[in-house]
């Protein structure tokens, strides 16, 4: 019988349309009726099919209601509009077949409120289908389109510094429930009788008993369903809608098997980073600088080529510079200063393979902007390196299989905003019997890896 | 007769209508006003953006080094491949449940309407032939075949559910490195070094190296297709000459040599200026490139100079040819500018027809020869701050099946397995890829993926998107139409990105 009861409740959004169609159709004819001959007759039919038809309208839609699990908050004025649509249809094919009583009234008393009624009872109809926002949501995305208005954040707002501070619930479950759940799970919608979109809420669980399950948290009705695979009927959110990220069921398995905790904070919970992670905002520092510099002359970009040194922007259209001597194993230290027309806008130098001297350092000190320096296989020692540390924006300086002596390892932690420093030596070992600061240690790259003999290398299968 | 004297006067008219200068500028002004307004509103629109000439940047050096229209995070590639497609359920994706299904028949459904290069029938499902630990901090499943790997799983990204449409090595392999699966298209190497050029004047822009064997598809998939052909890559040998007929003639010196080289090149020039075909250019420089080459190519291909316990790590075969020997050369060219590396390790197509094919046997050979030297590369690589701006890719053409393979309905002799393009693991490692990181997963029995699926396009644009390009945007016009790498597809895999 149930069964039967929603079979026959799905049909209301296909029949609605009929007596929508007939009042509309039956209104447009009766403001027009002067120009046709037989209007009253055929408004009459018309009208009675709209009571037909608009009579079980009303009643797959009881029938709807009480399968499908609305609130009866939601449907109420829905319900009654629908009603009082029906009424007007009735009073006005009354009218039409001219009754005494009636006809006292103004015939536009009738056909006006047909219209009123059918207008609100078909947009609380859509309401409820499609969700409160449906009609604005467009014009809010044309407004912020037209103006120029930023799209509304998701209501996180995690960064790595605050997570640890943040309750769980509030600032990281919630949200992802809102954007992905609560818009068919809430008072007015609640879907299998589910509703979201408090913690309260939720934890009443749906027409089938609670989603959560305390004792056996991986049976968890939400569990399930967010972990079905996406071809799964019961997988949730339905395939139609917008779906979880990984990121986001991770997140919320590990909240549903710690028990669903409302108001601990992340810290509380020695969440792991990884599963935080992607929901932290970055403030994404580029590599290079960002700075607003006049593009050089194409004549001393063109003689510096000419030297056959390869200057390429870091990117096409960019007036940031980088320089590779790679071609030219004779370069020395005082070729450098025929780079003196692009001295602000180098930002990476690679000096490998040339026969540039420990002076090289005190020279590219004064290439300011400088984030990048190579200097692999040449002959410096580290002698001046301290002398690179007025570049405020250096950040990996390239020493490999150099004449490196340790002792110049020292000044490096004085390089302002260094990252990196590489300093293998396929030859010796840098810092065998070197102390070297934590500091240090975390940006230096000395290598000597190796990969332990295995009894299995050898072996012939 | 009146009649047919008639219809020749009008013909007669007709004809001079249509050549009469009234006709012209009477009826053909407004036609060629559309002609001109199309040119003329063709120059004026701001929206269109005129592409870049890739050519004409260059000037006469068709290699010359250019900057990516994208801030780029990686200016180098080495991309391993293993041809014949690699076991990934005895490598990398660990299949618990599929132990349990051990040797009992494959579920009719499950591969009802599919089609595979051997199976026929009904198929018994097939164990993993490894055992499996989660390694490094980041835990993820390495099989035991890997052992060295473990000391670098930190390092790289995973991707465990790629797909691709071809079943069959040749065309799975044009697929991969040419983005179609039929001949004709410029390879992955020739689309990079077409945009970025190449940085090191005395080596080419893109090598290959085959240890094993060649390629099923050959020479195609690193062929130049329709770009100028300067952009093929170059296949160097790893044992004798390392590229064949490079060495003078005995009796001919080498100011000999650059003489005759001048000459010829100045003719050439001349036909260049004659012709303007960019395929004299190409002569002119290989020419060139030919005779540094002597120089520069047998220095950077020679392993012996390098200390022992680095060809130890890599665990190379001195005077063989080896996938150890070319991952350590990899190493050096990039270390010198090599924009594009490519290696090919012929022998992993293991069917179980035979000892070499067998996963009890052959392929834990292969596993043996390739473990070492990968993880030996990555560290190399790291150490030497190479790392920072070159990306390792491995993989292989497609996957394998979940199942015994049973050729021709009667189950294989030994362990094998068939080929499965639905769902294969391959790994990037290197600048601008997340470090110890997993993306993608298949079902229970690894025949599937489930999430985070990604195809062979969507690995191309990946790359693209890493030196720099947006694959939709990087073009090149041929036969009236632009061709990109990544055909009408791809999607950069944005989830590996750090």
């Amino acid at each position: 019988m149930d069964g039967l009861l929603t079979f026959i409740g799905r049909f209301h959004p296909l029949i609605v349309h009929l007596p929508i169609g007939f009042i509309l159709l039956a209104l447009l004819l009766e403001f027009s009726k002067s120009k046709f001959k037989e209007a009253k007759k055929v408004l009459k039919f018309i009208m009675l099919w709209a009571i037909i038809s608009g009579f079980f309208s009303i009643v797959t839609g009881y029938f709807q209601y009480l399968q499908e699990g609305y609130l009866w908050e939601t449907v109420q004025a829905h319900f009654y509009l629908g009603l009082i649509t029906l009424m007007f249809s009735i009073g006005f094919y009354i009218f039409l077949q001219g009754s005494t009583i009636l006809n006292r009234l103004p015939r536009t008393f009738f056909s006006l409120g047909l219209l009123v009624a059918i207008l609100f009872t078909g947009h609380l109809g859509g309401t409820i289908t499609h969700g409160e926002a449906h009609l604005a949501e467009p014009l809010e995305e044309l407004s912020s389109t037209l103006f120029g208005i930023e799209e509304k954040e998701n209501g996180l707002s995690l960064t790595d510094e605050n997570y640890k501070e943040q309750p769980i619930y509030s600032k990281v479950i919630a949200p992802i429930l809102s954007k992905k759940c609560v818009s068919c799970h809430n008072s007015k919608t609640a879907k299998g009788g589910l509703q979201m979109q408090t913690f309260e809420a939720f934890q009443k669980g749906s027409k089938n008993g609670p989603i959560i399950n305390y004792d056996n948290p991986e049976l968890s009705e939400l569990f399930l369903r967010i972990h079905l695979p996406l071809g799964e009927k019961k997988h949730m959110p339905p395939k139609s809608k917008k779906q979880l990220t990984k990121a986001e069921i991770n997140l919320i398995s590990y909240w549903i098997e710690a028990g669903t905790p409302e108001r601990q904070t992340l810290g509380q919970l020695d969440l792991n980073r990884n599963l935080i992670e992607p929901f932290l905002i970055k403030d994404e520092v580029p590599f290079y600088p960002i700075l607003n510099l006049e593009a050089p002359a194409p004549e001393i970009i063109k003689n510096i080529e000419s030297k056959g040194i390869i200057i390429s922007p870091i990117k096409r259209e960019s007036n940031l510079l980088t320089i590779s001597t790679l071609n030219v194993p004779k370069f020395n230290v005082r070729q450098l200063e025929e780079l003196e027309g692009i001295r602000e806008q180098l930002v990476s130098i690679d000096l490998s393979y040339s026969s540039v001297n420990d002076s090289v350092f005190r020279v590219l000190s004064e290439f300011p902007n400088l984030v990048q320096i190579k200097l692999n296989h040449t002959q410096i020692t580290g002698k001046g390196i301290h002398s690179l540390s007025n570049l405020k924006y250096l950040k990996k300086l390239y020493m490999v299989e150099t004449a490196l002596e340790s002792a110049a390892l020292s000044s490096i932690k004085n390089l302002a905003s260094i990252e990196q420093v590489f300093i293998f030596q396929s030859d010796r070992n840098l810092i065998e019997g070197v102390e070297l600061s934590p500091d240090l240690q975390s940006i230096l790259e000395y290598g000597n890896s190796i990969l332990p003999k295995l009894p299995t290398d050898d072996l012939v299968y | 007769m009146d009649n047919l004297k008639r219809l020749l006067t009008e013909n007669k008219e007709l004809e001079a209508r249509l050549n009469s200068r009234r006709h012209f500028l009477k009826d053909c002004t407004l036609g060629l006003g559309g002609i001109a307004l199309g040119s003329l509103l063709n120059s004026c629109s701001f929206d269109q953006k005129k592409s870049y000439d890739y050519t004409a940047s260059r000037g006469l050096n068709p290699m010359a080094p250019l900057a990516p229209p994208l801030s780029p995070k990686v200016k180098r590639v080495i991309y391993l491949h293993m041809v014949g497609a690699p076991s990934q359920l005895e490598l990398f994706d660990y299949k618990p449940e599929l132990a349990k299904l051990h040797n009992k028949p494959c579920p009719a459904s499950l591969i009802e309407g599919k089609e595979f290069a051997f199976i026929e029938g009904v198929p018994n499902m097939l164990g993993p032939q490894a055992t499996f630990k989660r390694a490094g901090d980041s835990g993820n499943w390495v099989s035991n075949h890997l052992p060295h790997f473990k000391n670098v799983v930190d390092e790289v990204s995973f991707l465990k559910a790629v797909h691709t449409d071809q079943f069959n090595h040749g065309p799975a392999q044009l697929l991969m490195f040419t983005g179609s699966a039929r001949f004709g298209r410029p390879s992955l190497g020739s689309w990079i070094t077409y945009g970025l050029g190449s940085e090191n004047n005395n080596l080419p822009g893109f090598v290959v190296l085959t240890s094993g064997g060649t390629p099923d598809a050959g020479k195609s998939l690193w062929g130049n297709g329709f770009l100028p052909s300067i952009y093929q890559g170059v296949h160097c040998r790893s044992k004798g000459d390392p590229v064949l007929y490079l060495k003078d003639p005995k009796g001919v010196s080498r100011d000999l040599k650059r003489k005759v080289i001048q000459s010829i090149n100045e003719i050439n020039y001349k036909e260049f200026q004659k012709f303007k075909d960019p395929e004299v250019l190409t002569r002119i420089s290989q020419y060139e490139m030919a005779y540094r080459m002597q120089v520069s190519v047998p220095e950077v291909m020679n392993i012996d100079d390098e200390p022992d316990y680095i060809k130890e790590m890599y665990g190379v075969k001195p005077g063989k040819e080896s996938f150890a020997n070319n991952c350590l050369l990899a190493r050096k060219m990039v270390e010198k500018g090599v924009r594009f590396v490519q290696l090919y390790d012929w022998g992993w197509d293991s069917h179980g027809a035979s000892e070499s094919e067998a996963l009890s046997k052959g392929f834990l050979n292969k596993c043996r020869d390739m473990d070492r030297p990968v993880a030996a590369l990555i560290l190399d690589l790291k150490q030497r701050g190479l790392l920072e701006d070159t990306l390792v890719v491995w993989g292989g053409e497609f996957g394998r099946t979940p199942m015994w393979e049973n050729r021709a309905g009667i189950q294989n002799s030994l362990i094998g397995r068939d080929h499965q393009g639905e769902a294969f693991t391959m790994w990037m490692a290197g600048a601008g890829v997340k470090k110890g990181y997993v993306h993608g997963e298949t079902d229970e029995i690894g025949f599937r993926g489930i999430s985070g699926r990604v195809s062979v396009h969507d690995i191309q644009a990946t790359i693209l998107h890493l030196l720099g390009f947006d694959h939709e945007q990087f073009t090149f016009d041929f036969q009236g139409r632009p061709f990109r790498l990544t055909d009408v597809e791809g999607r950069v895999i944005h989830e590996i990105l750090a």
